[in-house]
């Protein structure tokens, strides 16, 4: 292994490129020699780029300040299991009618974890086990994630990658029950986290997943950076649910990318209530015609939070329809970013590609920068994008209280209502219900509506 | 059961009432006529508690209480309703949360017990019964998409499960063709009982030939100039309005 020399002005990134040298050996034992030049490819990417700054387009309503000044630590403990099965065991998601799969601090913890017997032709297990096994090569990961480098957030996770879910369908098979994988960080085993996730689907493959990310109990600041690559066959289906939960002390980076084939359908729900600070990217590639893509979103903020959604969605091929719906709801002095951009190519032509973005300001001290973005190189398209900050309904809630209904209750009402907009399409019933309840949870605890 | 002394009230530096009396006492239905904007809508805005109306002279008592003194949702509790001449929709509540929320709300601010599932559809199914509702309206948001007759038809159906004890139907004639306005009317009238009164408003005294009122009273400029018994509609709707407000105008002197 090389060693990497660091300028010293790089302070952030010397920290990691310390870290990777701690971690080493631990890489070693997770995913074998194999994947070493991978992951220095990923560390020697980052090193140079360093964190986007506000000077960088994608950048400019986010401030990355509070993550640089985190000193990455990592010890290689044993899970607390104990004090984690405490948590899972009140998790909505039960394990009779969901898999399980449970990562502690970016580690995957098997007696914690519940895998249905699943039909032939479904590998669902840690990424860990599918490199293990061979499933996964070193030229397959990151195959995906294309033109992310300028993101500096996938290469400092392809460096780092611990674990996360692997799920890969065969042709025409279903998986049996939705999976819930929970993303729990404890603190025991430092502040800094890299999840992995990749999800093939083979032609009309079917699946459902819901995406948790919790914590035990853990002081301090706390660095999440997941990423995740999806392939989707001709014709599969697949619904994808990311619940983050996480304590306002963690800073959250997850990245999405998506690359679908022809006929394909895809639904993609990002509930965002949790963090000081998150950044969700999620970018689309639609390489096939009459693809059906759906980015669904909705986050609630309150104190200090940022909650940042970053999506391009690609129209590379004919008659493909993507919608995007991102409603938020803000209180205290929190703040929201929306970014979307639409790029169709010249070749998806009849492109339907619709997007909104709509946010409901509980104080006077909240910002929201909204960003619509098309590029349009076809010229038979339909793409639409609108963007809406307001208050709630005034004469919405003088009738809810002209029939007796309080005026905190009609207020959650009718931000509960707003909220439904982007819950009611879930469409898996069992995960709607819960989210549902989470988001009812979250509302009654903003202060603008105590 | 209402007394309004004087009232003068308007919105910002607009002032649309100027100086209303009307005393209403139990049992009675009340019915205010008058040309557009004469001020009709704005009293039952501002009976009602609407944001954005303020009162600048006199007051209205309910009950013995000062009802300008309290919150919208406190005035529903005492037993005011109003019909909204344009019933607000309300996409994502759905119709049947929407009305147990408002029973419930309303009869703990009365100190009842809370209905239960149950109890509260049995309610439910008996008052859609006499508005003729069909039962998928339940499951709608509250008014998104329904007609104009639906509307109103919903106003009256959310009255006669909220048993107010004053109701005022702002203009809830309006729109409606001569079944829903039949069937409208029959909803009201059922509610009708010695202890129960109406404040109806209207344009048209086409309303009044099915909810027949005790008393008409003609408002013009804020103030009302005219007061007779029900047959002052039917004379209002022969000869127009001018021949009152003539007479306001220039007083006979003898």
């Amino acid at each position: 292994m090389s060693t990497v020399t660091v300028k010293e002005d790089q302070s952030s990134s010397s920290a990691y490129a310390e870290l990777f040298e701690s971690m080493s050996s631990y890489f070693g034992e997770l995913t074998g020699s194999e994947f070493m030049q991978f992951r220095q490819r990923g560390l020697d990417h980052f090193l140079k780029s360093g964190f986007p700054t506000t000077r960088d387009e994608d950048w400019r309503f986010t401030s990355l300040k509070t993550l640089e000044s985190i000193k990455p630590v990592w010890k290689n403990t044993e899970p607390d299991t104990g004090a984690v099965r405490q948590i899972i065991d009140t998790l909505p998601f039960n394990d009779s009618q969901f898999n399980r799969m449970v990562f502690i601090d970016g580690q995957y913890c098997e007696s914690l974890s519940t895998i249905h017997d699943q039909p032939e032709g479904v590998d669902l297990m840690p990424v860990s086990a599918a490199i293990r096994l061979g499933l996964v090569r070193e030229e397959e990961i990151g195959q995906y994630t294309c033109d992310s480098h300028s993101n500096s957030f996938v290469p400092l996770n392809d460096a780092f990658f611990q674990d996360g879910l692997f799920l890969r369908a065969a042709k025409g098979v279903e998986v049996h029950k939705p999976v819930h994988v929970v993303y729990l960080a404890s603190g025991l085993a430092g502040n800094v986290q890299f999840p992995r996730q990749m999800i093939l689907m083979g032609e009309q493959a079917k699946a459902t997943i819901i995406e948790e990310h919790r914590h035990v109990s853990v002081d301090g600041p706390l660095f999440k950076n997941a990423v995740s690559e999806i392939f989707l066959g001709d014709q599969s289906h697949l619904e994808c649910v990311k619940l983050q939960l996480e304590p306002e002390s963690s800073q959250h980076f997850g990245s999405y990318f998506i690359q679908a084939t022809k006929e394909a359908s895809f639904l993609l729900h990002s509930f965002d209530v949790g963090a000081g600070l998150s950044r969700n990217s999620f970018k689309a590639m639609l390489n096939g015609q009459n693809i059906n893509g759906v980015l669904n979103g909705l986050y609630i903020t309150r104190g200090k939070q940022l909650s940042d959604h970053h999506m391009i969605v690609e129209h590379n091929q004919p008659s493909c329809e993507s919608h995007e719906y991102f409603n938020g709801i803000l209180d205290d002095k929190s703040k929201a970013v929306f970014h979307g951009r639409i790029h169709v190519d010249q070749k998806g032509q009849k492109t339907d590609a619709k997007q909104t973005n709509k946010n409901i300001l509980l104080t006077d001290d909240v910002v929201v920068d909204t960003k619509p973005q098309l590029e349009i190189y076809a010229d038979d398209v339909k793409c639409t994008h609108g963007a809406t900050v307001g208050q709630l309904d005034d004469e919405a809630q003088f009738y809810l209280q002209a029939r007796g209904i309080p005026r905190r209750q009609a207020r959650k009402m009718l931000i509960h209502a707003f909220a439904s907009e982007i819950v009611d399409r879930i469409q898996n019933e069992l995960i709607r219900e819960q989210v549902d309840r989470i988001v009812w949870d979250t509302l009654d605890e903003l202060p603008s509506l105590k | 059961m209402l007394e309004i002394k004087n009232l003068v009230a308007g919105v910002e530096d607009n002032q649309i009432l100027n100086g209303i009396d009307l005393k209403i006492n139990p049992g009675e239905v009340h019915a205010i006529m008058g040309p557009n904007g004469s001020g009709k809508s704005t009293l039952a805005q501002v009976l009602a508690g609407r944001d954005g109306y303020e009162v600048h002279e006199g007051e209205v008592l309910f009950d013995g209480k000062d009802l300008l003194d309290l919150a919208p949702e406190e005035r529903a509790g005492e037993g005011l309703f109003l019909a909204f001449q344009y019933p607000v929709e309300i996409p994502g509540v759905n119709t049947t949360y929407f009305l147990k929320s408002a029973v419930n709300a309303v009869r703990k601010y009365r100190g009842l017990p809370e209905l239960d599932s149950t109890e509260f559809l049995k309610l439910v199914r008996e008052k859609m019964k006499i508005l003729e509702l069909p039962q998928s309206f339940l499951k709608r948001p509250v008014n998104e998409g329904f007609s104009g007759g639906e509307k109103k038809r919903n106003e009256i159906f959310q009255m006669a499960m909220l048993e107010p004890k004053l109701a005022v139907l702002d203009e809830t004639d309006s729109g409606l063709d001569i079944d829903a306005l039949k069937a409208v009317a029959e909803g009201v009238n059922r509610l009708r009982s010695p202890d129960r009164s109406q404040l109806v408003i209207t344009h048209y005294q086409r309303l009044l030939d099915y909810i027949v009122p005790d008393f008409v009273h003609v408002l013009y400029k804020g103030k009302i100039i005219h007061t007779g018994g029900k047959e002052l509609a039917l004379e209002l709707e022969e000869r127009g309005y001018d021949w009152i407000i003539k007479e306001h105008n220039e007083p006979v002197t003898a």
